[in-house]
Order: structure tokens, then C-alpha cells, then sequence
């Protein structure tokens, strides 16, 4: 287990697709209305800080992960009371996916199937990917980027035409208040989640600096975001956009170029691609902890019992698509600010009073 | 339906526990063990179709509790 190696570019791919995850689909930072862009970027320059405060907790215990650091810094109890707090929000939060992407596929893709076939299909794929390793992974994100990245930048391109840019024009007119409301909805979901990416790559043996494959990695991501949702604002306007759920389908619905219609299809394979390797990277995750924090070496035979529970979870995590709206926008950014923010911080005080002492 | 859940856990399990056999190691399979019997009880009971406690309803009284209703 301990041989999985991944390239550096793997893992800034990885990276990229975790965070368009399920923003390109639904959108970010969606309580600022028509500010949501501006609230991105202030929420990327709030995760560059982020980024750099884990990087710098991954460097000063090299070769560690983020389990067995809270170990080491907390002590054997609370480090593993701490990982199982961990284990548990990021068990959550793929249950969370697994239910958008089961919405997803009930409302728009599949809608006279029960839910159940598609979701059992898509459970097994995580369970395989996840019983194949880190590195089928990487290579597998890295051989779809090319077709996900381009596809996320051509397509917004081909709807200049509808484009208007008044749409955008009342800037501010909420005031401030919903536009910080939105960078800090936006901050935790996706941009905070990247603290998963301390929890896997202890087995990663290749990168040096893990501090320039997650800046770039954050800022090509945000970007990508950003375009995103500048285009479903544009193209949709304000009003339908706070009433939808699925923004990218509708506004992916509109552009009609000659022969280039129905190219919603693109929509659903890069929510697809996204989606399912951020559940894999959160569930590895889930799997690494569940195996630290009783002592095992290795994550892999843990794959099939914690998926299946995962998958029977995101049938009753949230009752309906309007619920997990709610949940997402107003309380998940408490929730998780808790786990990606606060818990971070405190190992790292701990672990840079420890480096001192004995520096001295 | 409530069959098919049953035959499809216990065909899963059957093929795991030979790979976890050869290991010999008996931490492992106790892990492996307790996690999915869990997990297949979760399942049956969802095939039944009980209503199962929800901990986001917990988690949302929390976070209402501390942070006042907003928005």
C-alpha cells in the first residue's frame, strides 16, 4: 500500500476535479444572487491562506497523514476521538453527494427509473476504483481531464450569443451583507473540502511540494468555477437562477448554433466525471481513517462495507432536493467551517509551538 | 425486494471474506464484519421502508441553536 505513487500533475488534476465536483452543476456561493463571482474570488483568496496553512502542517511531518498527525500533535485519545470526527463529516459529506447525484439522475437524466438501479451501478464503481488504488485513479483523472477542462471552457463560450450583460448590472444592490454570506458559503463548499487531500497523501511518495500542486490546483479550479457561473448568470439572469436547482442544464439547453443543439449531454458526463471522483477522494479518505484509527495498515479491505453505508445514508441524509438546498446553503457553511477551519488551526498552533521547542 | 438485498449482501459477503481469509488476520475480518453487518441492517431496514433516525435534523438543531435562524 505504501508504493502507490502519483505524479505531481496527477495530483493537481485531482485536485481541479475535486472542487468542480458539484459546483459546475449547482453553483457556488449561490446567497450572494448576482454577485455570486465576486464572492468567489474573495472566498479563493480566503482558501489560498487555507491552503497554505495545511500545506505547511503536511511539511512539518513528512510522510504523514492528516490521522496521524492529530495523533501525534493531540496525543493517542483525543487524536483518534478527533479522526473519528473527521472520518464522520467526511462520511457525511459523500453521503451528501451521492444524494445530488441520485437527485440528479431522477430529475433530468433518468426520471421513470427508480432511483435505486443507477445509484447501486454508480456504488460499485466507487467500490472498484477504490479497491484499485490512488494510482488507477490519478491516471484515470488525468487521462479525462483533457476532455473535462476543455469541455468546461469551450461550452461557455458557445453561448456568447445569449449573453447580457446587464444581467449582471445591479452590482451590489444587495449590499454586502448577502455577498459575504455567499463568499463564506462559497468558502467552505468546495473550496474548504481540499482538507481531504491531507488525509490521502501520506501514501503519495513522488510529490515534494505539496504546496504548489494545491495553489495551482485551487486557482485553475476556482476559475474554472468562476466561468461557470458567470455563464449561468449571464445567460439566465438572477431571478432563474436563485429558482433553479440545476443551473449549468438549463443554461447548456439554451444554445442553439446551427447543428449544435441538446448539448446538455456534456453537462451530465463532466457532472459525472467530477462527481464521482470527488465521492472516490472522499471516500479513500473515510476508508484511510476508519483503518487508522484501529491501528490497520490497510485501507482497501474497508472499501465495500463503508460504501454500502454510504450508499443506504444518502437514501434518508436529507428527505427532498429542496432540503438539501437549505441544508447546503445555510447551515453547511457553520457546520463545516468546524472541521475544515477550526480543527486544522488548532493542530496547526500545537504543531508549530512543538517545532519550536524543539528548534530551541 | 427484501430478498434481493438479503442474496446480494450475503453473495458479497461470500466473496470477501475468502479474499480476507487467506490473511489470517483476525482484526481484520472482525472490522470487516461488524461494518457490513451494520451496514446490512441499515439496508434492510430502508428495504422495509422504516423511518430511520436522521443525523442532519440533530446537527441542524445545533447550528440553529448557536447561530440563530438566518436566512
Amino acid at each position: 500500500m505504501k508504493n502507490e505513487v502519483i505524479s505531481e500533475r496527477q495530483t493537481t488534476i485531482l485536485i481541479i476535479l475535486f472542487l468542480l465536483g458539484n459546483s459546475l452543476l449547482i453553483g457556488s456561493g449561490n446567497n450572494a444572487k448576482q454577485d455570486a463571482w465576486i464572492a468567489i474570488i474573495i472566498a479563493i483568496s480566503y482558501s489560498i491562506i487555507l491552503v497554505l496553512m495545511f500545506s505547511k502542517i503536511l511539511s512539518l511531518y513528512p510522510g504523514k497523514d492528516l490521522f496521524d498527525i492529530l495523533q501525534i500533535v493531540m496525543g493517542k485519545f483525543l487524536g483518534k476521538i478527533l479522526s473519528i470526527l473527521m472520518v464522520w463529516f467526511f462520511f457525511h459529506d459523500a453521503s451528501l453527494i451521492f444524494r445530488i447525484i441520485a437527485d440528479f439522475t431522477n430529475t433530468l437524466v433518468f426520471p421513470d427509473t427508480p432511483v435505486v438501479f443507477p445509484m447501486i451501478f454508480f456504488a460499485m464503481l466507487v467500490i472498484w476504483g477504490l479497491k484499485a488504488g490512488i494510482e488507477v485513479l490519478g491516471r484515470w483523472a488525468e487521462f479525462f481531464s483533457w476532455v473535462i477542462i476543455s469541455i468546461v471552457i469551450i461550452v461557455p463560450l458557445l453561448s456568447i450569443t445569449q449573453m447580457d450583460i446587464s444581467r449582471l448590472k445591479p452590482i451590489l444592490s444587495n449590499g454586502v451583507g448577502p455577498l459575504l454570506n455567499g463568499a463564506f458559503s462559497s468558502f467552505t463548499y468546495p473550496f474548504g473540502q481540499i482538507i481531504v487531500f491531507t488525509m490521502i497523501f501520506s501514501n503519495i511518495s513522488k510529490v515534494k511540494n505539496y504546496k504548489k500542486a494545491f495553489i495551482i490546483g485551487l486557482l485553475i479550479g476556482g476559475a474554472l468555477i468562476i466561468l461557470t457561473v458567470l455563464r449561468n448568470l449571464l445567460v439566465l439572469g438572477n431571478g432563474t437562477v436563485s429558482r433553479l436547482y440545476f443551473h449549468s442544464t438549463m443554461a447548456v439547453s439554451l444554445i442553439r448554433l446551427g447543428f449544435l443543439q441538446r448539448l446538455e449531454m456534456t453537462v451530465i458526463i463532466v457532472f459525472l466525471v467530477c462527481a464521482f471522483i470527488k465521492v472516490s477522494i472522499a471516500s479513500f479518505a473515510v476508508c484511510n481513517g476508519i483503518s487508522k484509527v484501529f491501528g490497520f495498515d490497510d485501507y482497501k479491505f474497508i472499501a465495500t462495507p463503508v460504501i454500502l453505508l454510504m450508499l443506504s445514508f444518502s437514501f434518508f441524509v436529507t428527505k427532498s432536493t429542496m432540503e438539501t438546498q437549505f441544508w447546503i446553503s445555510n447551515i453547511w457553511p457553520y457546520y463545516s467551517s468546524f472541521f475544515e477551519v477550526i480543527i486544522p488551526l488548532i493542530v496547526f498552533i500545537i504543531a508549530e509551538i512543538k517545532n519550536k521547542k524543539s528548534a530551541i | 425486494m427484501f430478498l434481493l438485498v438479503i442474496i446480494s449482501y450475503i453473495i458479497v459477503i461470500f466473496f470477501e471474506t475468502f479474499l480476507l481469509l487467506k490473511e489470517k488476520n483476525s482484526g481484520k475480518l472482525i472490522l470487516y464484519f461488524s461494518l457490513i453487518i451494520f451496514s446490512m441492517i441499515i439496508s434492510l431496514l430502508l428495504a422495509l421502508g422504516v423511518q430511520l433516525p436522521n443525523p442532519s435534523n440533530q446537527i441542524k438543531d445545533i447550528v440553529i441553536s448557536i447561530f440563530g435562524k438566518s436566512n
